[in-house]
């Protein structure tokens, strides 16, 4: 499998022959009412999607770019309102439409997969049936025949035995499964247009992969044009035609794929490609560039360009006249919307090329924290009838023989997917859950199981950050208690002088003091994370464990928040434990890289030695399945097949044999994998022979080069 | 498309979405405003009665019993002669002190067990929940019946009753509210920093269960005033000559036919005083919801 090599991003060109248009927008204004003030989230919206186009409809949140797809389906909440604006699906005028009329086009000719498949899928009804409605609804076909069509679609989107995942029901099914079924029901019948609203946003990255292969892959053989939502432009790059990049409710950009992420036009293209890290960028090179500022205010636009209060390029003639979209080539849908684009300089990728071989130096530093053998299993719940029969009971294996070390002033990122154990690693070091056995030493002292446990001293110098920032913060309290609380509790600063800290503490994470005052509803998601990060540094810890701190942030935001820890790692030389699942944040923040799978370690390095071969084979899965928005880089395509074994009781071996493209033999599933060293400390676990894996070729490279982009 | 095709589009019925302008959420809800204005019409009286009332409650005029409204005795005279606008208006002060004072220990008891049992969980969890089902597999009156035959027939009795048949059911309520910010990233983030029990509970996860508990208080308020006349009604609460209004049904029942008013006054007292405070409920949980929406 894996000498089938995959051009990559930007593969996807544009059709030659552009085909009839399929749906129509023109001059669309959406507004929300809410506090007695219009929202005015999508003015003047134009799209046009051909058939057999995949058109990509790209923005952050708040752009717009919901709403758009929404109204095409005539689908908007109550509180929102299409003010102005034609839909045309072929000549139909969607807007004119009647009920039954509507419920004719819904489904059979214009499908829809939504971005939370547990909630598209009723919990009460078998999937065969779900689907086989579909069917019998826009089709005549008779109970046997639509069965016949269910079993068949079911095939086709590589559901592993159709027959058995007929009867059953969507809790039954992992979330990949789940939108593999709904992309089934989306194709039922043959529709000319979908509209994808983020259909692999919560999905691990060798799901998402597979997903989008296979939606690529129907949209083929069905021929149907794609309306595709989403914020990530790597999976653009990959997988659409078209482009169109939204910006507080409108266009800015508009473009062939090629086009847009070679010579991007609009600054704000620009800093959306800039601002995600590269796998060729470490902390060591540069900060990352963010976007400063925020959205403007939708119920109060400014005048002129809508990204001219956060745009390096600024004129004055930008906030002074309306902006009119200015043709890039000779298709009238490739344009800017920008006065300046002439005049700035061309954009180019900033390129990092190192050479492979030339290892940093390690710079020696003291151990912070020492892991052995950690295990955190589960005890599962027995049911009366385990009792009676008398069965062993059931363990989940979180996390399985965990050994590692992190130096002070060091970051150790953790990466896998859902499940694979990071998130109890982390937990289990700050103290919010018990391990089953082995040794956390801190600094030479044992750490205790639970938080409270611990010495106040103990519990002071580990903190952690949470994902959501929503739930990170008391709704209840002010952002200056939240902040002060910790310098309290560990009395840390006189009382008299907490509240001058406090307002250091909100500069040193770039808010302004007076933010003390506010409550988090009146925060936006990225100074909810800046004040998290604030409350943790409060307690002058030694080490952090960030658990996905960016995953529901804004690319934008996120690059933000990277520099900020980075910055505050250089000036207080705190150790982060960074769990995430994104390998090119990853890649720009760690010393250390710990890959997972199911509870163990695959391997652990320096991310120069990890992004390199010989690699792990799930690391070269990982490595594979991420989308780079950056038309020069090739990928060498690795797909992962199988489901994911249970991590009840596992059998012995290799937790990845089941999956394993790579596999050995019969050792994989008997014997667990050993461990062998590369360099000076570069451990891998796993059964296939040396030579072999220093055989390896990089995954991802650039075009036309050997060398692995790391 | 114009503004005219929109509407056009709307009339089918469908295009709802096209159409309707949703208003910005009323400040404060009608039902709010009406039963806040019954309720704070109680509760002044409850206040002042006794000082505005005609007559005292308990002077018998023989030479007009059972007599009919009028201008002397507006809501008319009951067996013994005696004011029935006064009794009811000085009654106003016994029932809600006792429903009040009633549900204000339910509710406090039954905050501190739902807050305690809902975050340190486990088998402390699970003892405090069996308990409370046994508590509430009694029905509420035969319960209060209960608490007072075996500690005796009287207002404080009456009050402490309505006090445990209240507890398991707001223990409940919050309970399951501290179940649903447990795992609560700021309520583990307080773990991790090594707060105390009570101050997780108190200053963590308290403050954002008051918008249960609020509705909650109303509506075991509105229960409460049932409890207590009913108890009264019984004898097992205020006793003669108390000018409660549960005793006074009782004692008139009667003459419900052929003096009508007698009955009908305290009723009409009790009706009035439940809608209100049912309407204060619904108006204020509606209130807390649409500040919740908007502030996010």
């Amino acid at each position: 499998m894996n000498d089938a090599v995959l051009p990559g991003s930007g593969s996807v060109s544009t059709p030659d022959d552009p085909g009839r248009p399929v749906l129509t927008i023109r001059d669309m204004h959406i507004s929300y009412y809410a506090r007695g003030q219009e929202i005015k989230a999508v003015r003047g919206v134009n799209l046009t999607v051909h058939a057999g186009e995949t058109l990509a409809l790209v923005g952050e949140s708040g752009s717009g770019k919901s709403s758009v797809a929404f109204s095409t389906m005539r689908g908007l909440d109550a509180a929102g309102r299409l003010k102005q604006g034609s839909i045309h699906f072929n000549d139909t005028d969607i807007l004119s439409l009647g009920p039954a009329e509507l419920r004719s086009v819904q489904g059979s000719r214009i499908a829809m997969v939504y971005q939370d498949p547990q909630t598209a899928l009723n919990p009460a009804f078998r999937i065969g049936g779900q689907i086989a409605e579909v069917v019998s609804e826009h089709t005549d076909a008779s109970g046997a025949q639509a069965r016949r069509r269910v079993l068949d679609l079911l095939e086709e989107v590589n559901l592993p035995d159709p027959e058995g995942v007929y009867l059953r029901y969507p809790h039954e099914l992992s979330g990949g499964q789940q939108q593999r079924v709904l992309i089934a029901m989306a194709f039922a019948c043959n529709p000319e247009l979908l509209i994808m609203d983020e259909p692999t946003t919560g999905l691990d990255v060798t799901t998402e992969a597979h997903i989008l292969d296979l939606v690529a892959k129907l949209k083929e053989s069905h021929g149907s044009a794609i309306l595709y939502i989403t914020h990530n432009l790597g999976v653009v790059a990959q997988f659409c035609h078209r482009v169109a990049v939204m910006y507080a409710g409108e266009i800015v950009e508009e473009g062939p794929v090629s086009r847009v992420f070679s010579k991007p036009a609009h600054p704000y293209t620009r800093s959306l490609l800039t601002c995600i890290p590269r796998l060729d960028l470490s902390k060591h090179d540069r900060p990352l560039s963010a976007i400063k500022g925020r959205l403007p205010n939708l119920a109060d636009i400014p005048g002129g360009c809508v990204f001219a209060a956060r745009c390096n390029e600024r004129e004055d003639a930008c906030e002074a006249n309306d902006v009119p979209p200015d043709p890039v080539g000779d298709d009238p849908n490739d344009f800017v919307r920008c006065l300046r684009w002439r005049d700035i300089p061309e954009f180019e990728f900033d390129r990092h090329k190192r050479d492979a071989n030339a290892v940093r130096a390690t710079e020696t530093v003291d151990e912070l924290l020492e892991i052995g053998d950690l295990r955190c299993y589960y005890r599962l719940r027995r049911g009366v009838m385990d009792f009676v029969t008398g069965s062993a009971p059931k363990h989940v294996h979180a996390v399985d023989d965990v050994d590692m070390k992190l130096g002070r002033g060091q970051t150790l990122a953790i990466v896998g997917e859902s499940g694979c154990g990071k998130t109890t690693l982390g937990r289990t070091i700050v103290g919010l859950q018990s391990a089953t056995g082995g040794n956390l030493v801190f600094e030479g002292t044992q750490l205790a199981g639970m938080a409270r446990e611990r010495g106040p001293d103990l519990r002071r110098r580990v903190q952690i950050i949470f994902q959501n920032p929503d739930a990170t913060l008391n709704p209840q309290k002010s952002v200056g208690e939240t902040v002060r609380r910790p310098l309290e509790l560990f009395g840390l600063v006189p009382a008299g002088e907490q509240e001058k800290r406090v307002a250091d503490l909100l500069r040193s994470v770039n808010l302004p003091p007076a933010y003390a005052h506010r409550f988090p509803h009146e925060l936006s998601g990225g100074e909810k994370q800046r004040v998290a990060v604030a409350r943790a540094f409060a307690a002058e810890p030694e080490l952090i464990v960030c658990d996905e701190p960016l995953s529901a942030l804004d690319v934008s935001v996120q690059a933000a928040i990277l520099n900020l820890l980075v910055d505050l790692q250089k000036s207080s030389n705190t150790a982060y434990m960074f769990i995430s699942h994104d390998l090119s944040v990853v890649r720009y923040l760690a010393d250390q890289v710990m890959v997972m799978y199911m509870g163990r370690v695959c391997e652990l390095g320096t991310p120069e030695e990890v992004f390199v071969p010989p690699y792990h084979p799930y690391t070269e899965a990982l490595l594979s399945a991420i989308s780079i928005p950056d038309p020069s880089i090739e990928q060498e395509n690795v797909r992962l097949e199988g489901p994911v074994p249970s991590p009840i009781n596992p059998a012995p071996g290799c937790r990845f044999a089941s999956r394993c493209p790579r596999k050995v033999g019969d050792i994989c599933e008997r014997e667990e994998p050993p461990l062998q060293e590369f360099g000076t400390n570069h451990r891998l676990y796993c059964h296939i022979p040396r030579d072999e894996l220093e055989k390896m070729r990089p995954v991802i490279r650039y075009a036309g080069e050997e060398a692995a982009v790391v | 498309m114009s503004e005219t095709t929109t509407a056009n589009g709307s009339a089918n019925g469908l295009g709802a979405e096209t159409a309707r302008i949703v208003k910005p959420p009323r400040q404060v809800p009608l039902s709010l405003m009406i039963g806040g204005g019954i309720v704070g019409m109680f509760l002044i009286l409850a206040a002042i009665g006794p000082y505005i009332t005609p007559y005292p409650f308990d002077q018998f005029h023989f030479s007009t019993r059972l007599a009919p409204p009028s201008a002397d005795f507006w809501w008319g005279t009951d067996r013994y002669g005696r004011d029935i606008f006064s009794r009811v208006i000085h009654g106003t002060r016994l029932t809600v002190f006792m429903a009040g004072t009633g549900t204000l220990i339910g509710v406090s008891f039954g905050l501190l067990i739902g807050l305690f049992s809902g975050y340190v969980g486990g088998w402390i969890d699970e003892v405090l929940m069996r308990l409370t089902d046994i508590a509430m597999s009694f029905p509420g009156l035969l319960l209060a019946m209960l608490v007072v035959a075996a500690l005796g027939s009287n207002e404080v009795n009456a009050v402490i009753s309505i006090g445990i048949v209240f507890t398991p059911k707001v223990a409940r309520v919050v309970r399951s509210a501290t179940l649903g910010l447990r795992h609560v990233q700021f309520v583990e983030a307080a773990e991790v920093r090594g707060e105390s029990n009570s101050f997780i509970i108190f200053r963590e996860i308290l403050p954002n269960v008051w918008p249960p508990i609020i509705v909650e208080t109303c509506i075991r308020l509105s229960y409460a005033v049932l409890l207590v006349v009913s108890l009264s009604y019984l004898g097992l609460g205020a006793q003669p000559p108390a000018p409660d209004w549960g005793l006074m049904i009782a004692k008139e029942r009667a003459f419900l036919v052929s003096a009508s008013w007698v009955v009908l006054a305290p009723a009409a007292a009790i009706v009035s005083l439940i809608i209100g405070v049912n309407l204060l409920g619904d108006g204020m949980r509606e209130w807390l919801a649409a500040r919740k929406t908007a502030d996010e």
